[in-house]
């Protein structure tokens, strides 16, 4: 039994490695981006076997399913600006201008052959010495270290849930989430300053099934997300992981463009994603005002305080992720926004 | 009773190898991205062999995420990320 | 191994059994729809056989019916998805093949 155990194991170890040598060397960038799906999953359950089920959760639901459809996004816009169904905006076109300039200056290959097969030997070398130093030093790690595993789990009862997990991203370490919660943000808004967001024609208006289909699913999410953040006191589960579900949720109610324009959602955006470092920022605040310091809860209402924590920080994450999808800024009021082409000017185009 | 269920586990990770090939070769677009389809059913499946296995019901919940992760996945292609690429 | 043990066997197997049909119809059918087709029976069968297989060893019908949950979504997802790219696939002009 050990023996199949140690077979896939091996097996599993040799595909990802197969896999994510094929990823990085695929010519065509869509099998790239499908093969790092697929990686996506295959370390997702690597994790499992690695007994963390917890970061199996976030990683199939963040870095397969919201990671894999962000960049087949991106690549539908790539390929659209190429052939010249998506107009590019003054942003595309100076971005595009960047990078060509950074690749003439920075990234130059030298002119002759033997000053190339030269950079080509030393970048070997380089590369083989730095894995045997890698080797070496993970051969020479101590085979059974400490840690702090004793103190964290003597400091559970007190923490208020059983999980040793959730314990310590919202108890124990709570600043590190806090912390966490604000960069999301910070993110949501980088990615507002970079473009407005525009009207998008419908590219397949009467898709019945697509529609019916978003319309069983998205509840089914919805209640999927409160289950794990519920569970996520006593068994793996938690807000990052509700909140990756929640915003796929969002992802797919985007993706299937029930409504037409983005606009009226703006307040939902705004107020959404800072609700939960808000509602962080509160607790610890109310917390310093009791008495205690700052983000310690008194052991009697440390559940209670974390489960209103983690639904907050839920609802921000899933807005967070949905409108990091959207990927543009939301507009105000009555602005007249740009209509967007569509790829649906490609059918009855000539084959290129 | 567990030798069986292990068994099932390998086997399955080889045919998400064999999925792979598919996804290596095949010619349109669809091919891949159903190969990837294939792999989350087959990641779903495996989850739960491997939660009868070690014993534990924290796999299912990982299961269910699987479930609906290709879902999205699906959908992101079909909608935006496939264009007219005949041959990519 | 008791009778139920032999019973779950025998439709794991099963399911392995459609599972394997299923990747080997992706790798040796000709064509995007036929490919599809293949699929959708692996996902189907292969996995709702194999969960009733592990439905004999619950220990509560609460877990028999999260199991059913799973496979139902799947059932769902996995054939709304075939259907989008058959359909898009006809509408960007990839024809059936043809003997």
């Amino acid at each position: 039994m050990e023996f199949l155990k140690t077979l896939f194991d091996l097996i599993l170890i040799s595909t990802m490695v197969w896999v994510a040598w094929q990823a990085l060397t695929a010519r065509a960038l869509f099998k790239s981006i499908v093969l790092f799906i697929a990686f996506g999953l295959l370390i997702s359950l690597a994790w499992v076997r690695l007994n963390a089920p917890d970061i199996a959760l976030a990683e199939a639901a963040i870095g397969s399913g919201l990671t894999g459809a962000l960049l087949l996004s991106a690549l539908g816009r790539m390929r659209g600006m190429e052939r010249g169904w998506v107009k590019q905006t003054r942003k595309d076109r100076s971005m595009k201008n960047t990078s060509v300039w950074l690749q003439k200056t920075i990234v130059s290959t030298p002119p002759s052959t033997f000053l190339r097969g030269l950079e080509r030997l030393s970048l070997r070398i380089l590369t083989l010495v730095l894995a045997i130093i890698l080797f070496w030093a993970i051969l020479s790690l101590p085979e059974t270290s400490p840690g702090l595993t004793e103190k964290a789990i003597e400091a559970l009862p007190n923490s208020g849930v059983k999980n040793p997990v959730t314990a310590i991203l919202l108890n124990i370490r709570g600043y590190d989430t806090l912390l966490e919660v604000a960069i999301l943000l910070l993110a949501a808004v980088g990615v507002w300053a970079f473009s407005r967001s525009t009207i998008r024609k419908f590219s397949n208006p009467h898709n019945d099934i697509l529609l019916a289909f978003v319309c069983l699913i998205l509840p089914i999410m919805i209640i999927v997300s409160g289950y794990l953040v519920w569970i996520g006191a006593d068994h793996p589960g938690g807000a990052f992981q509700a909140g990756a579900i929640l915003g796929s949720a969002g992802v797919l109610w985007l993706l299937s463009e029930i409504r037409r324009t983005d606009q009226s959602l703006i307040w939902l955006q705004r107020i959404g994603a800072s609700f939960g470092l808000a509602i962080f920022l509160l607790i610890a605040l109310v917390m310093m005002a009791i008495g205690s310091n700052f983000l310690e809860y008194p052991p009697k209402l440390a559940k209670q305080l974390i489960l209103i924590i983690e639904i907050a920080a839920t609802i921000s994450i899933g807005i967070i992720l949905a409108s990091l999808f959207l990927g543009a800024h939301p507009g105000s009021e009555g602005d007249p926004l740009p209509v967007e082409e569509t790829y649906e000017d490609a059918d009855n185009q000539e084959p290129q | 009773m567990q030798i069986i269920i292990l068994t099932a586990a390998t086997l399955l990770m080889l045919t998400i190898i064999a999925g792979l090939i598919r996804v290596i070769r095949g010619p349109t677009s669809a091919d891949r991205m159903m190969a990837a389809q294939l792999f989350g059913t087959t990641g779903v499946a495996i989850l739960l062999l491997l939660s009868q296995a070690l014993d534990t019901q924290n796999l299912q919940n990982v299961a269910l995420v699987f479930a609906l992760l290709a879902a999205i996945m699906g959908v992101a292609f079909v909608r935006r990320g496939w264009l007219m690429d005949r041959f990519s | 191994m008791g009778l139920i043990d032999y019973i779950s066997a025998f439709f794991i197997i099963a399911g392995l059994v459609f599972f394997t049909g299923g990747t080997v119809g992706l790798l040796r059918f000709p064509d995007v729809f036929t490919r599809l087709h293949a699929l959708t029976k692996a996902d189907n069968l292969g996995l709702g056989l194999i969960i009733i297989g592990l439905a004999f060893h619950s220990n509560n019908p609460a877990q028999v019916l999260k199991l059913l949950f799973i496979w139902l979504l799947v059932l769902v997802a996995s054939s709304t998805v075939c259907y989008l790219i058959a359909n898009n696939a006809l509408q960007h002009g990839i024809k059936p093949w043809k003997k």
